[in-house]
């Protein structure tokens, strides 16, 4: 038995996760251009391997791990472009990019699996393991990055190290 | 720049992405099968493109096969090739030293 056996019956797992996911991949490709694009081909994705769900468990970790890779893949396709560019005019000037908002910013100065679990940390409010199982990756692992996401905030709002020390990241 | 966390969880709330509501008919639309009729139409006429593309391969006349001429006054012209100059022209070397070349007119 599939998880959705028609499109119709796709429709309120759409409905009920469409903006999240969309914002996720916003988090991750550091920039919203793209992003509801990612999410459009995450849930086709998810929608064409639904017979390899199961049907008593929710699709959604798998829909956030295939849009992460989605974004991955994306990124990767941006910075060929941008060598491919560079090649072909190496000393044109690049265009002005728009004012970055800060926290796209903040979530492009991270690492990009970073952003993926800051994302699901801050925006979503999952814990380590809950993050470990949507990414499919170690949950020690996310403690980790988790650490160290933390100690660049505190660090950067000037928060002494000893008092960093105190503080709890597991979740 | 760094933001707090408080920061980091407004920021991401007011980012303008569509709900699932608004983006469902674009994925609905995406989610059902190309229509049959309009599959059968492209693959005759890529077929038919294909079918074209070979026959006119298989009709195209045979390159001409360079041939022996004889000069009127009785060189013998072994080798006539059109690379680089006129097909039609012709490449004598009576000696050593001379070598003629006759474009007809």
């Amino acid at each position: 038995m599939s998880s959705f056996p028609d499109p119709e019956s796709f429709r309120p797992f759409v409905e009920e996760n469409f903006a999240g996911v969309a914002s996720f991949a916003w988090s991750v490709m550091g920039s919203g251009l793209e992003a509801e694009d990612v999410a459009q081909e995450a849930f086709l994705l998810v929608y064409r391997g639904r017979a390899r769900l199961d049907p008593a468990r929710t699709a959604r970790p798998y829909l956030y791990r295939t849009a992460f890779r989605l974004c991955l893949s994306r990124l990767r396709r941006q910075r060929r472009r941008a060598a491919l560019a560079l090649l072909a005019a190496p000393l044109a000037r690049p265009a002005s990019p728009p004012p970055a908002d800060p926290i796209d910013s903040w979530f492009r100065s991270l690492s990009r699996r970073q952003r993926a679990i800051a994302h699901m940390h801050f925006a979503r409010g999952l814990n380590a393991g809950e993050i470990a199982e949507q990414l499919g990756v170690q949950r020690v692992t996310v403690r980790v990055q988790l650490k160290r996401i933390r100690a660049r905030i505190l660090t950067a709002s000037g928060v002494p190290a000893a008092a960093r020390r105190c503080t709890d990241v597991s979740g | 720049m760094f933001p707090d966390e408080n920061e980091i969880r407004r920021g991401v709330s007011r980012r303008p992405v569509r709900s699932g509501a608004q983006a469902w008919p674009e994925i609905a639309r995406r989610l059902q099968p190309a229509a049959p009729v309009r599959r059968g139409r492209l693959s005759f006429a890529a077929a038919s493109l294909l079918l074209l593309l070979a026959a006119s391969l298989w009709l195209r006349p045979a390159p001409p096969r360079p041939t022996l001429r004889s000069a009127p006054r009785g060189f013998l012209v072994n080798r006539v090739e059109s690379r680089g100059r006129p097909a039609a022209a012709v490449v004598l070397q009576p000696d050593r030293d001379t070598l003629l070349v006759i474009v007809p007119e």
